[in-house]
C-alpha cells in the first residue's frame, strides 16, 4: 500500500492562560499516534491562522481551560478565514460548559472535546477526518 | 490479576504490606520522632491543642467575573461561615496583564475578577473589614494593591494580615508564559517584599512557598515535598545571601501551600514528615533554636485535576476525603476544591458545599476533638518515615545538582512535569489509575441520574471592565503616574527597596502591567519554562 503523507496538526492555545497540561497530554497522543504535530503554546489567534497557512497544516487543535471557548474559537476561526485556510479542520478542547457547546458548533468547529476524553477518541476523530490520517 | 499478584503502592509508589505490626516501627523512638504537639520536631502538629483552639481557616481560592461580582462572592462566603479570603483573579490579571491588552481578549472576566487597578481592589473589598479577614492575595503588585486599599481606608497596616506564594523565584513555574518575568526579578521582587512587609506589615505569611502546582501535575507527595523544602531552603539561602535582615525574620512568618490527591494515607503522612522534616532543617541547617520559628503550617488545597466532569458530585466525595485527611494530617487553612470546578467556576451550589464540607468535618465528624488521632498507628508512623527518607534522597538529588535554582534551569522539573502528566494519561487510559465514574464503572451520559446547575458567564463583563480601564487611563494624573513609574524603574536598577515606589505607583492608579512591564523591561523574561513535545 502506498504510504500516504502523515496528518499534520498544530495544537496551541490562544490567549493568555498558560495551564498546558491538556495541550501537552494531546499534542503527545497525537504525536505517539504517528502524526505530525506542532507544539504551538500560547499564541494569539492571528499567530495560529499564520503558523496553520505556513506549516500547511491539516488540523488546527485549540486547547483553552480558562477562557472563553465561544470568543477565543471564533477570534481563531475568523483569523484562518482571513488567510486563505477555512479548509482546515479545526477542533477545541478542555474545559466546554453546556452552553458552550451550540455556540461552538454554530462557529464551525468541527470536532469538540471536553475534559476528560480518552486520546484514543481524539486521534481517532483526526485519523477519520483527515485523508492520509492513519 | 488476582489478589496475590497485586501490587499495592500508595498514589507515589511506595509499596504496601497487608498488615503493619509492632515490627515496621521498632526503631521509631517517640520523644525524638513523634513527640508533643506544639513542640519540635512538630510531626504530631504545630500547636498544644491544634483544632481545640482554632479550627482550620476556611479560605476558598474564589472569583468571579467582575471586582463587583467578586466583592458579593466574598460576603457571601464570610456570612456562609469562611473564615478567610483568597483572590482568584482572572488569568490576565495573575499574569500581569491589562484587560485593555489586545492580547487578553476572551480572557478578560473569565475564571475570576479582573484587576487592573486599585480601583478594582477598593471595590473587591468595600464593606469587608480588613482588619478582622485575613485575605491572600497572589501576587506581589496585587498584595501592595490590597495593602493600599487599606492604608486608604485608615487601617494601621500592622494589624493586615494575609499570604501569597511569596518565595515563587524557587518554585519550578507551573506555567508555561511567553511574558513571565525571569527568575532573577522575581527573586528581587520577592525578597524587596518580604523585608518591607517584615517591617512594616508584620502580621502577613511573607516568605510563603506554594507547591500546589506539583500534584496538580500529577508528581508524587515525594518530589512535592522535596520541591516545598529544596524551595524553601533557596529562598532561606538568598535571604541570607542578602545578609539585610536576620535569618530569623526569614522563618517567622513562613507557611506552605500543599495540594491533596485522592491517597488519604499518604496524604495524611506526608504532613505529618513535612513538619518534621522542616523542623530538621531549621535546626541543622539554619541553626534555629526557637521553636516558634520552626512551625510548619500548611494551607491544603484538593488538587483540581482530581476533579472530571463525569458524574460531578462524584467530586464531593473526592474532595471531601481528601479535606478529612487534611485534617487528620494537622492542616491550618484548607480549601475544599468545588465538585463542579471541571465544569466552569463554581456554581452557588459549588461554593455552598464546598464550605459545608468542612463544616461538617468541623462540627460532625470528631476529627477535630483530639491531636493527631492516627499517631501511633504501625501503619501511619512507618508511611511518614518512608516519605521522609524518600523525600530527603530527592533533596539530595536536587542539591546534588547545585541546589533548586540550578535544577529548575538545567530543566529538571520541566521534563519531570512532562513525565508526570504523560505517566497520568496512560495510567487512565490502561486502568492502572482508576477513576469511579471514567474509566471503571462508567455510564452513558443519559444512565447519570442527575443534572447539575453549571454556572454562566455574563457576556458583558470584559467590555464593561475594558471600558473601565480606558477610562482610568483618561481620568487619573498621568504625569502622577508616568513620575511614579520612573521613580520605580530607577529603583528596581539600584539597591534600594522597590516596594515604597510600588506602594506609590499603585496609589497613584498605576495599572498592573505597566508595573509588570516596568519590571519585564528591568529583569527581563523568563526562559526556563518552556514545555514543548
Amino acid at each position: 500500500m502506498a504510504t500516504e503523507k502523515k496528518a499534520k496538526i498544530l495544537v496551541a492555545k490562544p490567549g493568555v492562560d498558560g495551564h498546558w497540561r491538556g495541550m501537552f497530554v494531546v499534542a503527545s497522543a497525537l504525536r505517539d499516534a504517528g502524526m505530525e504535530v506542532i507544539y504551538g503554546g500560547n499564541m494569539p489567534p492571528e499567530q495560529i491562522a499564520m503558523t496553520a497557512l505556513q506549516e500547511d497544516v491539516d488540523v488546527v487543535g485549540l486547547s483553552i481551560m480558562t477562557g472563553s471557548p465561544v470568543i477565543l474559537s471564533s477570534e481563531t476561526i475568523k483569523e484562518l478565514k482571513k488567510v486563505g485556510k477555512e479548509d482546515v479542520l479545526v477542533i477545541v478542547g478542555g474545559i466546554l460548559t453546556d452552553h458552550d457547546i451550540p455556540d461552538l458548533k454554530e462557529l464551525g468547529v468541527d470536532g469538540i472535546f471536553r475534559t476528560g476524553t480518552p486520546m484514543p477518541e481524539i486521534v481517532e476523530f483526526v485519523r477519520k477526518h483527515v485523508s492520509g490520517g492513519q | 490479576m488476582s489478589e496475590m499478584e497485586k501490587e499495592y503502592t500508595t498514589f507515589s509508589g511506595i509499596p504496601i504490606k497487608e498488615l503493619y505490626t509492632p515490627g515496621d516501627v521498632k526503631d521509631v523512638d517517640f520523644e525524638r520522632d513523634i513527640g508533643t504537639p506544639g513542640e519540635p520536631p512538630f510531626t504530631r502538629g504545630v500547636y498544644r491543642n491544634m483544632y481545640r483552639g482554632r479550627h482550620p481557616t476556611i479560605r476558598r481560592f474564589s472569583g468571579v467575573e467582575t471586582p463587583e461580582d467578586t466583592n458579593k462572592l466574598f460576603r457571601h462566603e464570610l456570612e456562609l461561615g469562611s473564615t478567610g479570603l483568597a483572590i482568584a483573579p482572572d488569568v490576565p490579571t495573575s499574569t500581569g496583564l491589562d484587560s485593555d491588552n489586545p492580547l487578553c481578549r476572551g480572557d478578560v472576566g473569565f475564571c475570576g475578577p479582573p484587576i487592573d487597578s486599585i480601583q478594582d481592589m477598593e471595590i473587591m473589598f468595600d464593606g469587608i473589614e480588613l482588619d478582622k479577614v485575613t485575605t491572600w492575595t497572589y501576587t506581589v503588585p496585587l498584595t501592595a494593591m490590597y495593602l493600599a486599599v487599606a492604608e486608604k481606608r485608615g487601617y494601621d497596616l500592622k494589624q493586615i494580615g494575609g499570604s501569597l506564594p511569596a518565595m515563587g523565584f524557587a518554585t519550578p513555574k507551573g506555567i508555561d508564559l511567553p511574558w513571565s518575568m525571569s527568575i532573577e526579578g522575581d527573586k528581587r521582587v520577592a525578597l524587596d517584599f518580604a523585608e518591607w512587609t517584615s517591617e512594616h506589615v508584620p502580621k502577613w505569611h511573607n516568605t510563603s512557598v506554594s507547591v500546589y502546582f506539583i500534584k496538580d501535575n500529577w508528581m508524587t507527595s515525594i518530589q512535592e515535598l522535596g520541591i516545598m523544602l529544596g524551595a524553601a531552603m533557596a529562598a532561606a539561602n538568598a535571604w541570607k545571601e542578602r545578609g539585610k535582615m536576620p535569618l530569623e525574620t526569614f522563618f517567622r512568618r513562613i507557611s506552605f501551600e500543599m495540594a491533596c490527591g485522592n491517597d488519604f494515607f499518604e496524604e495524611i503522612c506526608k504532613l505529618r514528615a513535612a513538619r518534621r522534616m522542616w523542623t530538621k532543617i531549621c535546626q541543622d541547617k539554619y541553626g534555629i533554636t526557637d521553636p516558634k520559628l520552626m512551625q510548619c503550617r500548611v494551607r491544603v488545597q484538593n488538587h483540581g485535576s482530581i476533579c472530571v466532569p463525569e458524574e460531578p458530585l462524584n467530586n464531593l466525595l473526592r474532595c471531601g476525603f481528601g479535606m478529612l485527611g487534611a485534617v487528620l494530617g494537622g492542616a491550618q487553612s484548607l480549601h475544599p476544591t468545588a465538585y463542579d470546578e471541571a465544569l466552569s467556576i463554581p456554581s452557588d451550589m459549588g461554593h455552598l458545599l464546598s464550605i459545608r464540607t468542612l463544616q461538617i468535618i468541623y462540627e460532625e465528624t470528631g476529627a477535630t476533638s483530639t491531636v493527631d488521632p492516627l499517631a501511633g498507628s504501625y501503619f501511619v508512623e512507618r508511611l511518614t518515615n518512608e516519605i521522609e527518607q524518600r523525600t530527603w534522597d530527592y533533596l539530595k538529588e536536587i542539591e546534588d545538582m547545585g541546589g533548586m535554582i540550578k535544577a529548575i534551569q538545567s530543566g529538571f522539573f520541566r521534563n519531570a512535569y512532562m513525565q508526570a502528566n504523560q505517566d497520568a494519561a496512560r495510567k487512565l487510559e490502561t486502568g492502572e489509575r482508576v477513576v469511579v465514574g471514567v474509566n471503571k464503572y462508567r455510564l452513558k451520559p443519559e444512565e447519570v441520574p442527575y443534572n447539575v446547575p453549571v454556572y454562566r458567564y455574563q457576556p458583558t463583563c470584559a467590555e464593561r471592565q475594558i471600558e473601565r480601564v480606558k477610562k482610568l487611563r483618561k481620568e487619573r494624573d498621568n504625569a502622577k503616574v508616568a513620575e511614579a513609574l520612573q521613580e520605580m524603574e530607577k529603583v528596581c536598577r539600584g539597591d534600594e527597596n522597590i516596594m515604597p515606589s510600588l506602594m506609590n505607583s499603585v496609589k497613584v492608579y498605576a495599572t498592573l502591567q505597566e508595573i509588570c512591564d516596568v519590571w519585564r523591561k528591568v529583569y527581563g523574561l523568563d526562559a526556563y519554562a518552556k514545555i514543548s513535545i
